[in-house]
């Protein structure tokens, strides 16, 4: 086989007239003989001649010489290492180029970055519109808004903005659908509570539309997915309340005072006022814009704003009183067209400003399908006087009255630092947590800080859990009578008080001893040092 | 060779001082004036081998797309290169070695393209293989494109431009033997993928 093979290799160089006068010779003879060879011969000779006709020569190309010498003179070498080294060499220029201009003229890159942020911002402030003008916010809106921080964004209230702050500290606001609230008749049941006459109830309306009024103008929007909030907002809501509570004070406050038990601190009007007086004098034009790309803060010149929305709803009486006559047009209709046309002007000498103290940078928002929660951290307010922790006892001790379900969890891991009351009244709660040093640690390590323990012991910090389905446990949430009173629980939070006692006089005992201790161990220094100084005088 | 033979017997005297393979090639000296500094060699060169590279591209690439383009790289090659030309072979040799190379160069970087878009080369290949071909010549002609490129220069090289084994050795860069075997795998090969098709040849 392999000879074979061979012999056919011969053919093949044989027919291409490659073989030696000597192997010719041979092969010639074995073809002779072969007739096995002379057809492989022949087939590779038709091969060959079939070969040689597949390929055509192509046609000439007339232009190829002058075109090759264009090329070859464009391809200079000085030219060629140019162009090789061109983005080398142009990256050197141009950063040389920058440097020399940043050398003379510093501000440049923050002068244009100021410029770009001034024009995004003229962009977002574009059309603004008062969101909750628009709402059209009832009196029923705005004590919602004090007591439960809730306000409805449209006018057919499908969506609501939440206010609320966190444990830590920092405020946040949310912006959820009608369905995510538990709606409840709270300005109903505070009139019934307090048991308000026809003339109170006119009052209480008066207070709540004032506010309305001021309300009004706190959230704006535009058509670029902007939401503009007045960082006062907060202070409104603790306002409301503040002034509600000095007004059902006054006006029944026996009722007042069975509905809030241990309640604010409101005891004299002043403070109120004061505190009312203080949100109102807060630079009220100071919005923070949130915006598909940023977030930023800019003044907003308010009193233009106001004016233009007086305007507006004065044309807008005097047209619903055309309307009357001519009975065509629906007051939504004429809202609508004016709403098309309501500018908002910004304050320019104040917004060229930075603005200081917020920062914002450290904004967290979290967006899901129902919800959109915006946290906003070192937001400064005026702090309220929170109660101390006797009264909060009392307060816990009155709510029971109020509960129709109660229990208290201590989780084990929350003891070591502190620990947690959850109180649950059938589809609501409320969590309190109380923050404690470590006590065995201080004793441990024979500490002298037993005093500031103390001390955070008792300004021990107060929380409610800023879920919306607390607006059902309120400090007023309805008449007594419509909760029975649970005994069991009762007696749990009795013997929780007395176990409270007890832990207390603990402490104070254990701080006496180490006071004691405190001071023999002084004593005995005094010795020892007497001692050595004897020592040392030997 | 012949046409020299008279000018010999005249010029005995100066054609001793030159060295004898320059007779053999007149390439050679149009290389030695190029080199002295006459450019114009140069284009002389170009137009006498032009065609012959064209074709040879054409040949090993099977399609006329990129003759042109390649061709003008070879010849910019030889420019760069030639005032380093060593005399040692002939200049052919020499030139038809660059231009296989920058056939190579081109299947290379076909192929890796071709790796980005492998659907629109299944769909030709698929193509191809259904189609019935009435000419011969063409028959032949997809029936040599189909051998692998290693098989098929060699072969052509032979067949369709003439050259010696020694001068596709040379060309191909290996030995005289496996040009030799090459050659013959090219035309098993052959005889292989036109089996199917004999009836249509023999017509």
């Amino acid at each position: 086989m392999k000879k074979r093979y061979d012999e056919i290799e011969l053919l093949s160089a044989y027919i291409d007239g490659e073989l030696s006068h000597e192997e010719e010779k041979t092969l010639e003879e074995k073809i002779a003989l072969s007739k096995e060879l002379k057809e492989k011969l022949a087939g590779l000779k038709k091969l060959k001649q079939l070969t040689q006709k597949a390929y055509k020569p192509i046609t000439e190309s007339p232009y190829f010489e002058t075109r090759l010498m264009a090329e070859i003179n464009s391809s200079n070498p000085v030219f060629v290492k140019l162009k090789k080294y061109s983005p080398i060499i142009g990256a050197v220029f141009g950063s040389l180029l920058l440097m020399i201009i940043l050398r003379y003229n510093p501000g440049l890159i923050d002068k244009i970055v100021e410029e770009q942020a001034d024009n995004l911002v003229g962009y977002y402030k574009e059309n603004l519109q008062p969101l909750l003008f628009a709402a059209n916010i009832s009196n029923e809106d705005v004590f919602n808004f004090a007591l439960n921080q809730r306000l409805p964004l449209d006018e057919e209230k499908n969506h609501y903005l939440l206010l609320g702050s966190e444990q830590e500290g920092s405020e946040y606001f949310e912006i959820k659908p009608a369905s995510q609230i538990v709606y409840e008749d709270d300005y109903n049941t505070f009139v019934k509570a307090l048991k308000l006459n026809q003339k109170q109830k006119l009052q209480m309306d008066s207070i709540l539309e004032s506010y309305a009024q001021e309300l009004e103008t706190q959230v704006l929007s535009n058509d670029k997915n902007t939401l503009a909030i007045n960082s006062n907002i907060w202070n409104y809501s603790k306002a409301i309340v503040a002034d509600l509570m000095l007004f059902a004070k006054d006006a029944n406050e026996k009722e007042f005072v069975k509905i809030i038990p241990g309640g604010y601190n409101f005891n004299d009007n002043r403070s109120v006022v004061r505190v009312v007086n203080r949100v109102r004098a807060l630079p009220d034009d100071n919005y923070i814009f949130f915006t598909p790309d940023t977030i930023f803060k800019e003044n907003i010149d308010k009193k233009k704003l106001k004016d233009e929305l007086r305007e507006i709803k004065k044309q807008l009486k005097e047209e619903l009183l055309k309307a009357k006559e001519d009975r065509l047009k629906t007051l939504d209709e004429m809202r609508k067209t004016h709403e098309l046309n309501f500018k908002v002007f910004i304050d320019k000498k104040r917004s060229s400003k930075k603005s200081e103290g917020t920062d914002l940078t450290n904004f967290k928002i979290m967006v899901d399908s129902l919800v959109c929660r915006v946290e906003i951290p070192n937001f400064e307010m005026p702090e309220f006087a929170l109660p101390d922790m006797e009264e909060i006892e009392k307060e816990i001790e009155e709510a029971t009255k109020h509960l129709r379900d109660f229990s208290i969890s201590f989780g084990d891991n929350e003891g070591k630092s502190g620990f947690r009351f959850k109180i649950d009244s059938g589809d609501s709660n409320r969590t309190f947590v109380v923050p404690m040093p470590n006590i065995d640690s201080i004793i441990k390590s024979q500490s002298y800080n037993l005093d500031s323990a103390f001390n955070k012991m008792k300004g021990f910090d107060f929380y409610i859990n800023p879920d919306s389905s607390l607006t059902k446990f309120k400090m007023f949430s309805g008449d007594s009578l419509l909760f029975d009173m649970n005994f069991d629980f009762r007696l749990q939070m009795d013997s929780l008080q007395e176990n409270m006692k007890e832990f207390q006089k603990e402490m104070q005992e254990l701080k006496k001893e180490l006071q004691k201790e405190n001071a023999e161990r002084e004593l005995k220094k005094k010795t020892i040092k007497k001692k050595t100084d004897k020592g040392i005088e030997i | 060779m012949s046409a020299s033979k008279p000018t010999d017997s005249n010029n005995e005297k100066k054609e001793l001082q030159f060295p004898q393979i320059l007779k053999l090639d007149d390439d050679f000296s149009l290389i030695q004036r190029f080199i002295e500094g006459d450019e114009t060699c140069f284009k002389n060169l170009v137009h006498r081998h032009k065609e012959k590279v064209r074709n040879i591209i054409y040949l090993t690439l099977s399609n006329t797309d990129s003759v042109d383009d390649i061709a003008q790289e070879v010849f910019i090659t030889v420019y760069k290169n030639l005032k380093s030309f060593r005399f040692e072979s002939l200049f052919t040799t020499w030139l038809y070695r660059i231009t296989i190379n920058k056939c190579r160069d081109h299947i290379r970087k076909v192929k890796i393209r071709g790796i980005f878009t492998p659907m629109k080369e299944d769909h030709e290949n698929l193509y191809e293989s259904q189609t019935v071909y009435s000419d011969v010549p063409e028959i032949m002609h997809k029936a040599i494109k189909r051998l692998p490129e290693k098989l098929r220069t060699p072969l052509l090289l032979k067949d369709i431009e003439g050259l010696s084994y020694q001068e596709i050795a040379e060309t191909v860069q290996c030995e005289i033997g496996t040009v030799k075997s090459r050659i013959f795998r090219a035309r098993e090969g052959l005889k292989n993928i036109l089996k199917p098709l004999e009836q249509e040849l023999k017509g």
